[in-house]
């Protein structure tokens, strides 16, 4: 009989943790008034997409700090809950569920790079939750975008701006092309292949390379797109390998012109391209050098202007893209709080940020629709050439 | 063996004078002979009501590290019968457990299956794989291992070449979420639970279906040709096509915890299905205990819970010394230790060395320096 005992145990024990649970459910319904709403974070702090997670939060940390200052919304403060996805599929995921489960948080921001933001996009549509991401990759919109919105320009709208430079601009009609193999590069070629008919355009040579080449392996392809004559080269793809390209191209005396992506709108590809990087043209966003082609006084202008001086306050180092992408991911979801009042569900907040019209950003001017889930248009970007290792804005 | 195998069937012989008595003797007869089923699956149902108030303070997701917990119990069962019960090592499970992930990812996303019938045809698939790998299954102790690495080895490249159906290194992304014929599997917040309960429904059934199919004709043929081949096939066992049995069975176990897993994690990718996942379930087994069903499911549980534990561990002893965060796999540091622990200590297992505790009220722990101790 000892068995038949020690299982009678085992049920009454059972029992109890249940019931003692539900009576610590009850109580846990007494709330103050002006609960704070949950926003949760995802990003990569550590991993190989910790340049970009650091100043993301940064940037949503000093954000809602002064939104609380200045009475958050509608009296009640917003709570950002931030998790580590170590640049991790899994790990996003993870945080994800946790965020949405266990913290019940009206909306998900996140995360640095495509394939945790991917992760994270399976779990907040599971549930209908809505999520803003600061990852570019073209795949995220695939499939259901209903709950995703997204923050950095795409391969889309940086592509048809530098193609539009090339052909009224430059006034050229051969284009070769060179992209990394990563997500990244690919994006960009699908865009470039895609639209270049539409400006006039023919992409004479297209080469692949991948994200670690050599500098030989570099000369060859090189090499290869020189063959079919093109009168410009379109190099889409991040650091290094645009950097290395640049070098070998003024050490082979190729003097073709050199078009970048966004990818390279960063101080890194001028400390790897030297003497090289001058002259170099490429898309970005306005923000790089807000001052310079933005009138003073202008929306867009005062908002980064405010951002930047707020920014360099609490951390003594200038703005970037990426502090510049989670600005904008809470300022999106909290805008759409403000009209959807504090105690939203996430499907009206997801509805009322949809509504979202000429939201001025970081990152240019927000317009999402039903339709378009990425907000951003050609004309939030401008192209930028590097003079003496600066910044200039392109002139016409 | 299994500590149920040991009791007796109650004691029915007078058989109550009134219909009902006897019937909750006969119930509670067979509630005393499946204990452990019972409280395993009284613990299951009732896990994820004080899952909530637990998980944070101690920085584990419980209900989320559970669901994994059930769905490598599946794998670690078929496992467990190959090799505990038919002395058959395998190191190609991870394979097949991939290959049942990408069966029913692919079909789900490309041709727009149904996820119930995607885990299904993972299951048929895993399956023919199983057949077609048999032949190995002629080698034999080491040479049957290697032979079985080799067979992880290929199923990975194909995962990682075949970019046109399996994505290449890019994997599967939108998976869509489990789902029943006309019923979605879960609503909202409660989606991890719905997957969690989806999934231990699943394993509770295999596991009663294993401890079963073990004391069977087959069982019985599995533990002859264990001991040995010779003396098996001369008591009339015919020991290849048994063998084939039990390795064809155990493969459609892993398709099937796959086929869940691709639904379950929504993208998948070949690193997910490396030698590493082979050796861990291999681990399971081993540390759980061979020729224990039982011992599948702790083997599962503490294999699933070590790495989230020491991931944890920071958060209960405040920093991490320097010198540790330097080595930051240090994850596989702990993992390893144990591992030699448990085999040095308690060379059958955790739950055979828990339960001759109890049962012999002796310590459980071997002596590794007294002679002859290993037995």
């Amino acid at each position: 009989m000892k068995k038949t005992s020690r299982l009678a145990i085992l049920v009454v024990a059972a029992m109890l943790v249940v019931s003692l649970l539900s009576v610590t459910g009850c109580g846990a319904k007494e709330e103050a008034e002006k609960k704070p709403i949950k926003i949760g974070v995802v990003l990569s702090e550590s991993g190989a997409n910790e340049p970009l997670g650091k100043p993301e939060r940064n940037a949503i940390e000093l954000y809602v700090k002064r939104l609380n200052a200045n009475g958050g919304i509608n009296g009640h403060p917003v709570e950002v809950i931030i998790k580590d996805d170590q640049s991790d599929s899994n790990k996003a995921q993870q945080a994800a569920i946790e965020l949405l489960e266990q913290e019940e948080v009206v909306a998900l921001i996140g995360s640095s790079g495509t394939g945790p933001t991917l992760a994270m996009k399976q779990e907040a549509t599971k549930r209908g939750v809505p999520l803003v991401c600061m990852a570019a990759g073209a795949n995220i919109m695939e499939g259901d975008f209903t709950w995703v919105f997204r923050t950095p320009p795409t391969a889309t709208e940086a592509g048809k701006k530098a193609l539009a430079y090339i052909a009224e601009d430059l006034g050229v009609k051969k284009v070769g092309l060179l992209y990394d193999t990563n997500p990244f590069g690919t994006d960009g070629k699908a865009v470039v292949e895609a639209e270049a008919g539409r400006f006039g355009l023919e992409v004479v040579a297209s080469e692949g390379y991948g994200t670690n080449d050599s500098e030989d392996t570099m000369d060859t392809h090189l090499t290869n797109i020189m063959t079919a004559k093109p009168e410009i080269i379109l190099v889409w793809g991040t650091n290094p390998g645009p950097a290395i390209i640049a070098k070998r191209m003024k050490d082979k005396g190729i003097k073709v012109p050199y078009v970048g992506s966004h990818g390279i709108a960063n101080q890194q590809f001028i400390q790897l391209a030297g003497e090289a990087a001058n002259g170099v043209v490429f898309p970005a966003g306005k923000m790089l050098i807000y001052d310079k082609v933005l009138e003073p006084g202008s929306e867009e202008y005062e908002f980064i202007k405010d951002f930047d001086q707020a920014y360099q306050e609490e951390y003594g180092q200038p703005i970037n893209t990426f502090a510049g992408h989670g600005w904008d991911a809470i300022l999106i979801i909290t805008e759409a709080l403000k009209r959807a009042g504090a105690d939203a569900t996430p499907a009206e907040l997801r509805d009322e940020i949809e509504k979202t019209q000429g939201l001025v950003g970081t990152a240019g001017i927000f317009n999402y629709s039903s339709k378009d889930h990425n907000g951003l248009s050609p004309d939030d970007l401008v192209m930028v050439e590097i003079i003496g290792s600066k910044w200039e804005p392109v002139k016409k | 063996m299994g500590e149920m195998r040991n009791e007796k069937r109650g004691d029915e012989t007078d058989g109550g004078p009134r219909l009902k008595t006897s019937l909750i003797r006969s119930a509670l007869s067979l509630a005393r002979r499946h204990l452990v089923f019972l409280s395993l699956m009284l613990f299951i149902i009732v896990m994820p009501f004080w899952a909530k108030p637990l998980s944070r303070p101690l920085g584990i997701p419980l209900v989320m590290v559970m669901r994994m917990v059930g769905i490598y119990t599946i794998v670690a069962v078929g496992l467990n019968m190959l090799m505990g019960y038919a002395g058959q090592v395998s190191l190609g499970h991870g394979a097949f457990f991939g290959i049942g992930a990408y069966t029913s990812a692919i079909l789900t996303v490309k041709a727009h299956f149904p996820p119930w019938l995607g885990i299904v045809m993972a299951v048929l698939v895993t399956i023919v794989f199983g057949f077609l790998v048999a032949p190995v299954l002629r080698l034999k102790g080491h040479y049957l291992a290697m032979a079985t690495l080799g067979v992880g080895i290929v199923a990975f490249v194909f995962m990682r070449e075949m970019t046109w159906l399996t994505g290449g290194n890019d994997g599967i992304r939108n998976i869509p979420a489990l789902s029943l014929p006309g019923i979605r599997i879960g609503e909202a917040r409660d989606y991890l639970r719905a997957e969690y309960y989806f999934i231990w429904v699943i394993a509770l059934l295999v596991l009663l279906l294993s401890s079963n199919l073990v004391r069977s004709r087959l069982g019985r043929a599995m533990r002859a040709l264990h001991q040995s081949e010779v003396a098996a096939e001369v008591m009339g066992v015919d020991v290849s096509w048994e063998k084939i049995k039990v390795f064809v069975l155990s493969t459609a176990l892993a398709g099937l915890a796959g086929g869940i897993f691709a639904h379950v994690q929504g993208y998948i990718d070949p690193n997910l299905f490396t030698i590493v996942l082979s050796i861990q379930l291999v681990t399971m087994v081993v540390v759980g205990g061979m020729e224990s069903i039982w011992g599948a499911v702790a083997g599962a549980g503490v294999i699933t819970f070590i790495p989230k534990i020491v991931e944890a561990l920071p958060k209960w002893l405040g920093e991490v010394p320097r010198w540790v965060e330097k080595y930051s796999n240090y994850e596989g540091m702990v993992f390893g230790f144990i591992l030699i622990v448990t085999m040095v200590f308690m060379p059958a297992g955790i739950t055979r060395g828990l339960s001759d505790m109890v049962r012999y009220r002796r310590s459980p722990f071997v002596n590794p320096f007294r002679r002859k101790a290993m037995g």
